[in-house]
């Protein structure tokens, strides 16, 4: 099995490129993963870094682009790859070494939707209650594991990374907007109508496309934009 | 009312443009084949100026003038919205405001333009 890697060490190199490694099929098995092979190589080039924490799809750290879709390498099987498989960083941020880039913009960019419920003052004696519709408006939003495959994918995000604030912190965004428990709603809304925010969303849906955890961030911001008719 | 020819990007509105862009869109899709069929029930008309006036002595000539004013209104508000939209994804950063600045003077131009040529055709705005 083939893999064409991009490297970049900014100490060393003008530029990123690409380098070859092999790995023999006895080496793995039917069910390896993609961070499996690349624990592999690592053990052939010990410089080569790739970030992974967890490994089972959950702190959402090993985004990288994969044959050209960004995916998580740790839930991402070999056997869906083909026998050439082409890795480089999640594109549109700056690369700190190899398949590692700093996400500095997309965490900027998630704190200023401010992913945090504004609730009314906690009473110690009531808990904030929501009837299990008022819950299952939440289900799609919250699940999100910040792992930057989607934002890394739109164009609009490419562009303009420090005005848009892209599809996983308007999904954030959606997610505190609907919450029924959240008193800032309108104000919420009043920060996000700007045609660099969520009017630049064009709805080509790479994002949903990307999403390693099946989620919709296309269909919430088109929410977002409904409700913004609606109620603003 | 001073008009405004100077635009800034973050004077712009992103909910209000969205709901006039998708008005403008129905008010034409159902404005087009308006125009085409009335267009197609006239006798065959040799230049522009006689298809104007075929078209300002129909029958419910009002209605159409009405509809075209209205048409032409949107049509402008509609093409605002979505190149306005390419201008501030596309232009670079430093002159997206020029680029505004240009493309609103040129549409107020357009609108000017349109009333001079309804007044040519039709004898009156």
């Amino acid at each position: 099995m083939k893999f064409i890697i991009s490297r970049y060490n900014p100490e060393t190199d003008q530029a990123p490129y690409d380098q070859t490694f092999e790995l023999d099929n006895s080496q793995l098995s039917a069910d390896s993963m993609l961070l499996d092979a690349l624990h592999l190589i690592r053990e052939q080039e010990p410089s080569l870094s790739y970030r992974s924490s967890c490994q089972e799809g959950v702190c959402g750290s090993d985004g990288m682009n994969v044959n050209g879709k960004n995916r998580l390498s740790c839930v991402t099987s070999l056997s869906e790859l083909g026998d050439t498989i082409t890795l480089k960083p999640l594109p549109g941020l700056p690369i700190i070494k190899d398949l590692i880039i700093d996400m500095e913009l997309f965490y900027t960019q998630y704190k200023a939707v401010k992913p945090f419920l504004e609730a009314k003052p906690l009473d110690l004696e009531h808990e904030h209650l929501q009837t299990p519709e008022e819950r299952s408006k939440l289900d799609g939003a919250y699940e999100c594991i910040l792992c930057g495959c989607c934002s890394t994918s739109c164009p609009s995000f490419w562009w303009n990374p420090d005005q848009f604030a892209g599809p996983a912190a308007l999904l954030a965004a959606r997610r505190f907007v609907v919450d029924s428990r959240d008193i800032k709603h309108i104000d919420r809304l009043k920060e996000l109508d700007s045609p660099t925010q969520t009017f630049r969303c064009r709805h080509i849906q790479n994002c949903t496309d990307a999403c390693p955890k099946g989620l919709n961030p296309s269909h919430a911001i088109q929410e977002l934009k409904s409700i913004m008719v609606k109620e603003l | 009312m001073k008009m405004n020819l100077n635009i800034k990007t973050a004077s712009l509105s992103g909910r209000k443009a969205h709901i006039w862009q998708r008005l403008s869109a129905i008010y034409l899709l159902f404005y087009s084949p308006f125009l085409a069929l009335v267009i197609t029930k006239l006798p065959e008309s040799a230049s522009l100026k006689v298809l104007a006036y075929n078209l300002s002595h129909l029958p419910y000539s009002g209605v159409f003038e009405l509809a075209t004013l209205i048409a032409v209104l949107l049509l402008l508000v509609h093409a605002w919205v979505g190149v306005r939209d390419i201008i501030i994804d596309y232009a670079p950063r430093a002159s997206v405001n020029l680029w505004l600045t240009v493309y609103h003077s040129f549409l107020i131009l357009l609108l000017i333009n349109s009333i001079l040529i309804a007044i040519n055709l039709f004898g009156y705005a």
